[in-house]
């Protein structure tokens, strides 16, 4: 890990200078899908997944945990499997649920709706020069989700990642026991365990951009499956840059816009299309690529071949 | 052709939900959520 260079926004919250109106809200927008999604009142609203993480065992949460829904689902699939066909074990409610906004949006839910997400952001913006990571510790949102999410707790029936998740211990782990004094007698040892993980988190969000979305989140690995071919776009015109690196230090997951946009490790905030020099773009899939743009990037082409 | 993978995937996911919703699984996630979760907590069991 080594220091960003020139790295002076606060919390990715750059003030770009022909920026989208609507993406100047982006601070608001999240927390107001933090208000919505821990609302209370609408609690019978948990049969819905929602596409961001926000750990159920909130007392005021009101929707379901896509996470702990699928950890749950491959515990149900180890006692089903044998007794109904094998293909009524898939969880295709919430992985549907999934897919579809990871169609339409992308990654764009992990950078205007996650709390967790923008718990990152501001604890970014405390700090102007911030850590890099290796781009090979993206990957590891991967293994995460096939282990912990899946393999995991189909094995031992148990929900691993929800045992680990730094957000349960933040929403559950302290709101619990202080409106339900029945769960304080079972704080112990693994209480402590998780505390330690979120406290690792935070601090190291205030060092690195979006540590948690970056190396560990196994639902933004899954909106990563469509990021590249999501609905929503953003286009880098090559021909317009001039390598001032403002977008590299707009951007608040840390990466490269320059090579990186639509990449999975994108997470859609649209940060950068604030480029002085309207190098980037956003674009729905609908409206035509402008005809100067060389093609949005993220480790090679994005595989659009809608060139004009 | 990749211009429209998010159609094709949009479009699956939908008939994914739909399935789900028929065999109930609105019902079943929504019992797990209104369950105490001491997994997400950090309770010992």
């Amino acid at each position: 890990m080594h220091n960003t260079t020139s790295d002076n926004t606060a919390g990715g919250g750059a003030s770009g200078a022909k920026r989208p109106r609507w993406v100047r809200y982006r601070n608001w927008v999240q927390i107001a899908a933090l208000v919505v999604m821990n609302s209370y009142f609408l609690s019978w609203a948990r049969g819905f997944c929602v596409p961001a993480l926000n750990c159920w065992a909130c007392p005021a949460a009101v929707f379901s945990c896509p996470l702990g829904a699928l950890a749950n689902s491959s515990i149900a699939a180890r006692w089903t499997l044998g007794q109904i066909p094998w293909y009524a074990v898939v969880p295709v409610y919430i992985l549907g649920t999934m897919v579809v906004f990871s169609a339409l949006f992308g990654r764009m839910m992990c950078g205007w709706i996650c709390p967790f997400g923008w718990l990152q952001d501001r604890l970014a913006g405390l700090r102007k020069n911030h850590w890099r990571l290796p781009r090979w510790l993206g990957y590891s949102r991967y293994v995460i989700l096939i282990a912990l999410v899946f393999a995991v707790p189909y094995l031992v029936s148990e929900p691993w990642f929800c045992k680990l998740c730094p957000q349960g211990a933040l929403q559950g782990g302290w709101l619990q026991p202080i409106v339900n004094p029945a769960v304080r007698s079972g704080i112990g040892a693994f209480w402590w365990l998780k505390q330690a993980i979120l406290v690792a988190f935070l601090v190291l969000m205030v060092f690195i951009r979006r540590p948690f979305c970056r190396t560990s989140c196994a639902l933004g690995a899954i909106f990563s499956l469509f990021q590249r071919y999501s609905l929503w776009r953003i286009d880098f015109d090559k021909s317009k840059c001039v390598d001032c690196l403002w977008c590299v230090a707009a951007c608040p997951a840390g990466i490269d816009p320059r090579r990186e946009v639509n990449s999975h490790a994108c997470i859609g905030c649209l940060e950068c299309t604030g480029c002085p020099f309207d190098a980037i773009n956003s674009r729905p899939m609908w409206q035509p690529r402008p005809r100067a743009v060389e093609t949005s990037v993220g480790h090679g082409a994005d595989g659009d071949d809608s060139a004009q | 052709m990749t211009r429209y993978i998010w159609a094709i995937a949009a479009a699956a996911g939908a008939v994914g939900i739909a399935v789900g919703l028929s065999q109930g699984h609105w019902g079943i996630v929504f019992q797990w959520a209104g369950t105490l979760c001491t997994s997400c907590i950090g309770l010992a069991k």
